[in-house]
């Protein structure tokens, strides 16, 4: 029999029941330790036998607690496992049933899935990337049943070779692991292979291992993001004193040590912090990715609206100069008006589906204090982008991965995070449109590299902006063929006197045409662009 | 910003405004049902980084009417919202797209305030505030019932044949 077919034979309500009769069993031990305790040997019996009987008696009691003890641990391991079972059938049943509701076959004996039918490469690349997520959901359903099986043996191996009482199967012995390296899909199938009481565990005991791991729902990242704020600072804190205090007791300063460098960065961390509160502070905002563990900076991403229910997601990445104490507060008011603008215009001519918006800094972007490093972090240089791109490619994925549906997904990258958007849609990551926007490249010189739809990628490049004509990360995008160029000059639809955006850091500006384009590209509505003839 | 009223105080003057514009607009050119945007966002707020840490601006839930004004009803719609907005400050008016399938214009105040109001599909009004500060920060959870939400003590006494 396979692996699936094996866990769907499994008879959960079989070993509940069991749980359920060794608990029984634990309360008539309980009784008679009670009632063994109540009949010690009288301390008035002097005989030579009185001791041997005490022994005896010792011996008895120690015997039922411990059997009381084992039956306790093995009904909760057997009551957790349980309800890992049903929830792992329950998921092979949900991703068995999806798959071939959507044309797909599932090899049963192997768990491979593949398409039944043949389609147009883009359609085919998005029933790529399903086949990847169900086949993930397949795997760690499988994985979760065979953890708990092998947990619950694990606790009556125990019973049966020690002679003392065994450690509370409720702890995160009964947690399954997530698979080390695991991809958003395989987070996503680790995550909904747990019981609700599972979850509610990790969250509250593990919040580090959900906050930043793309695949997991933005609310529960959320939840685990904004619990560990109080953490970071503290820790953060604390390193600060410790580099103060070695360059207080050091006669050179930091000259030989980079202390005062290490100083700046964690000031510039916490720095972060504040920012991120600060924004949170303003209501309708999910924080996806805070991560203090950079070398050179704090990585954070928050969201102005709901990114597991939106119809419409899009993910907006800076580039020089950016950092969340510098800029997320600017970045998050245009992500606010961008969602504003672009609901509005769902609503007004478009499908009236949900937005919402993410400013993603969720890389260490190049600053200008990176100067003397031209071949590595500074922005002449691909290495950040490079970096920034492959786990920017991950949290489209998680954003897919961790949702019933699939929004209509937009990325967005400005400046040198328009190289980097770039450098990640060379990924499969489910993203439906793309806008780059004041960009020196997007990491390639040929637009069919990127894994968008044809058709899909825009860009918008602004009178006057010198750092959208440098064209150094793979030749200017306004001069590449496949790409849709949208205006940025008073818009040129009739009537209406939409204003020009000028220079490098404008085109979010309210009531821009560029602002007004990027809002249409974000709910899909193909007839409200304004394009221009290159 | 000390010449700009604080944040309650523009709120509450635009809640006005709104509840202004819709009655005028039930009643001319009539037509449509407004209602809350229920699916949206309620009152969002963001940072004014370049007017003071303080300062935000925030935008209303927006109020929606299922289906277009056509025509003459068209007209009426621009010239009702227009008027009373500008009744209320916000005279300076843009045309942002004007085409047989959809009208939308900004009208905007001089504290950065903003009306947008158009009709194609359908036909919506989302206000904005400039930038402002609050007299008290609220908190990350404040939110102002729409203005066309029907007070919850008056639907209780309603339902309660008051």
């Amino acid at each position: 029999m396979s692996a699936i077919d094996t866990v769907l034979s499994w008879r959960p309500d079989d070993v509940a029941a069991i749980a359920d009769a060794l608990v029984q069993h634990r309360r008539s031990l309980l009784v008679a330790e009670d009632e063994l305790t109540r009949s010690q040997p009288p301390t008035t019996w002097v005989s030579t036998s009185r001791e041997p009987a005490r022994r005896v008696h010792d011996r008895l009691g120690r015997d039922l607690s411990r059997m009381a003890a084992e039956a306790g641990s093995v009904a909760a391991a057997a009551d957790d496992a349980a309800a890992t079972l049903r929830a792992a059938q329950a998921e092979l049943e949900s991703a068995l049933e999806w798959a071939s509701g959507q044309g797909f076959r599932v090899d049963r004996s192997t768990g491979a899935v593949s398409d039944i039918a043949c389609w147009e490469p883009e359609v085919a690349r998005d029933r790529d990337i399903a086949i990847a997520e169900i086949a993930d959901r397949i795997a760690q359903a499988v994985r979760a049943a065979q953890h708990a099986d092998a947990t619950l043996a694990a606790a009556l191996d125990g019973v049966a070779q020690s002679d003392g009482p065994l450690v509370s199967a409720s702890d995160v012995a009964s947690v399954p692991p997530m698979p080390e390296g695991a991809s958003p899909g395989e987070a996503n199938a680790w995550w909904r292979s747990m019981s609700e009481e599972q979850q509610a565990w990790v969250l509250a005991e593990h919040p580090e291992w959900l906050g930043n791991t793309d695949g997991i729902p933005a609310g529960i990242r959320d939840q685990a993001n904004r619990a560990l704020i109080d953490t970071y600072r503290s820790e953060l804190e604390a390193e600060a004193e410790r580099l103060r205090a070695n360059l207080d007791s050091n006669w050179f300063g930091g000259t030989f040590t980079n202390d005062d460098a290490a100083l700046k960065i964690v000031e510039e961390k916490l720095a972060g912090l504040d920012a991120i509160e600060e924004v949170l502070s303003r209501g309708g905002r999910q924080l996806l990715v805070l991560d203090p563990t950079g070398a050179r900076q704090l990585m954070a991403a928050v969201a102005v609206g709901d990114v597991d229910s939106a119809d419409h997601v899009a993910v907006f990445t800076p580039g020089f100069t950016s950092t969340v104490g510098g800029s997320m507060a600017s970045y998050d008011r245009d992500m606010e008006k961008l969602a504003r603008v672009a609901r509005d215009e769902s609503l007004w001519h478009g499908d009236g589906g949900t937005v919402a918006t993410v400013s993603w800094l969720g890389y260490e972007a190049p600053q200008w204090s990176e100067w003397h490093r031209p071949g590595s972090d500074f922005v002449t240089s691909q290495d950040s982008a490079n970096t920034g791109g492959a786990a920017l490619a991950d949290f489209y994925r998680g954003i897919d991965a961790s949702r019933p549906v699939n929004p209509n997904l937009t990325a967005l990258g400005h400046s040198y995070g328009s190289t980097t958007t770039g450098v990640a849609l060379q990924e499969s990551t489910g993203v439906d449109s793309a806008v780059i926007f004041g960009s020196p490249g997007i990491a390639t010189g040929d637009v069919t590299d990127l894994q968008v739809p044809s058709g899909q990628v825009f860009q918008l490049e602004a009178d006057w902006d010198g750092v959208a004509d440098l064209g150094r990360f793979g030749g200017d995008p306004s001069r590449m063929d496949g790409l849709r160029s949208l205006s940025t000059d008073e818009s040129q639809m009739d009537g209406a006197t939409l204003n020009r955006s000028t220079g490098h850091s404008a085109y979010l500006t309210q009531d821009t045409t560029s602002q007004h384009n990027i809002a249409a590209v974000v709910v899909g509505a193909e007839d409200r662009m304004i394009e221009v003839d290159r | 910003m000390d010449a700009r009223p604080s944040m309650e105080q523009v709120l509450d003057r635009y809640e006005a405004m709104q509840v202004e514009i819709v009655e005028a607009l039930e009643a001319d050119p009539g037509g449509l049902v407004w209602e809350p945007d229920a699916e949206g966002f309620g009152l969002t707020r963001s940072g004014c980084p370049e007017v003071s840490a303080a300062a935000e601006t925030a935008t209303f839930r927006g109020l929606l009417a299922r289906g277009s004004y056509e025509g003459e009803a068209r007209d009426r719609f621009l010239e009702v919202v227009e008027d009373v907005s500008a009744r209320h400050g916000f005279s300076e008016v843009t045309t942002v797209v004007e085409r047989p399938d959809g009208v939308r214009r900004v009208a905007e105040d001089e504290f950065g305030g903003r009306v947008y109001f158009g009709t194609a599909t359908n036909s919506t009004i989302l206000v904005m505030t400039g930038c402002h500060e609050w007299e008290t920060t609220p908190g990350e959870d404040y939110d102002r019932p729409s203005v066309i939400d029907p007070p919850e003590a008056d639907a209780a006494g309603a339902r309660d044949g008051a």
